[in-house]
């Protein structure tokens, strides 16, 4: 899969109100920076996220800030109150400048 | 000026002063003419084991000082020329670490699989005191 | 330049070199740990308590390090929480990741995996909106090994 690429995965529905989990797994290296290239010798410089946003019908609901400790092709879970249908969206970006999105929807029953 | 360059790019050689080769014919050539021993690392892509000594390991301060005293000869599993050599010191998996003595072509000591940073820095010791040779 | 001007110059250099952190530590400094909860949360490790209202999950033991699922839940409502921050004693950056929350989370609960250089404690730590930390902590150990 291509650096960037994200799996997002909520439930379909929920009731109002019922707390669901989301959870992605991206797919990156997550080099630290410190890691010595087995070929060469050399560090590999560092490359890897740092920030993920999860919004809900655009509003803001958390903000992670993360670095190179992270396991390569992190995988997040974290939950969501649903109040009402509507749209999750993941903004995330790495040190590099490589930024990327994913939604999903979530309708209320 | 161009003297305090000098130095400083004379100190900076001391301090990089790691080899580390993937070339097995110009690793021990080098090793000889600087009579270090060799340390061969066999590692292979994917295996997690390799990745933490690559991760945290290799690159630490306290590690490089010791493990400056060798010529590093990595080699992949993945390759025809890490696999020839793997045989020859009958190398079944990864990361291993060959301690050899490039000047008598003799096997110091085969390891298998991870170690803490303490526990690297006794085997680069040991390694090293077993060699006899002048860098150490 | 003159011999006097260079050894003054060197010198200088040398002693630069002593306060750059990291390359020569005195041995009263504070961990790499204590320095990062210092400088990431403005107060000192001592000054946080552990409390039960987090809980941390991590495995007791953990295969190479590369990839150690831990997951963080309190009943402590999300309302009153501001973020929580995840660190690893002996990691060369013991700074892993931290969450900032909202009351649209619905619950404080966050999950990853993260890389650990050796066996070490993994700490979860709380920041409430009333400035206050709560903490967590477990110690994960790093097996070695190798692949056939």
């Amino acid at each position: 899969m291509a650096i960037g690429a994200g799996i997002l995965r909520v439930p379909k529905e929920a009731k109002k109100g019922e707390i669901v989990k989301v959870q992605m797994v991206i797919t990156h290296p997550m080099e630290p920076g410190t890691r010595k290239d087995p070929q060469t010798g050399q560090l590999i410089p560092a490359y890897h996220l740092t920030k993920l946003e999860l919004f809900f019908n655009n509003k803001l609901v958390s903000v992670i800030d993360m670095g190179g400790g992270v396991s390569a092709n992190p995988f997040i879970g974290i939950t969501l109150k649903v109040e009402e249908s509507g749209t999750v969206k993941i903004s995330y970006e790495d040190n590099k400048g490589g930024k990327w999105e994913k939604t999903a929807e979530i309708s209320v029953v | 000026m161009k003297k305090l360059l000098f130095v400083t790019l004379l100190l900076m050689g001391f301090v990089w002063a790691g080899e580390w080769f993937s070339d097995p014919v110009s690793g021990i050539e080098t090793a000889k003419r600087e009579q270090k021993p060799v340390m061969f690392y066999f590692h292979s892509e994917h295996c997690p084991y390799c990745l933490q000594m690559e991760t945290f390991v290799f690159a630490d301060e306290k590690v490089s000082k010791y493990l400056d005293k060798f010529v590093v000869l990595s080699l992949s599993m993945d390759s025809q020329i890490g696999r020839a050599w793997a045989r020859r010191f009958s190398v079944f998996g990864t990361p291993t670490f060959v301690f050899y003595d490039p000047k008598k072509d003799t096997v110091i000591s085969v390891v298998f699989g991870s170690r803490s940073k303490e526990d690297f820095i006794k085997l680069l010791i040991m390694a090293c005191e077993k060699s006899g040779m002048k860098k150490c | 330049m003159d011999r006097r001007r260079f050894l003054l110059l060197s010198a200088l250099g040398i002693a630069g070199l002593t306060f750059v952190p990291g390359i020569f530590r005195p041995s009263f400094a504070s961990s790499k740990l204590e320095e990062d909860i210092q400088k990431r949360l403005g107060v000192s490790l001592s000054q946080i308590k552990e409390s039960a209202d987090v809980k941390l999950q991590a495995p007791t033991i953990a295969e190479s390090g590369a990839n150690v699922p831990v997951s963080v839940e309190s009943d402590i409502p999300v309302e009153k929480v501001d973020s929580l921050w995840i660190f690893v004693d002996n990691n060369p950056s013991p700074w892993i990741a931290d969450v900032k929350f909202t009351p649209m989370n619905g619950k404080v609960y966050f999950a990853t995996r993260i890389k650990m250089g050796q066996t070490s404690n993994v700490r979860a730590i709380l920041k409430l909106k009333d400035g206050s930390f709560l903490m967590a902590a477990k110690e994960v150990k790093v097996t070695v090994g190798g692949c056939g």
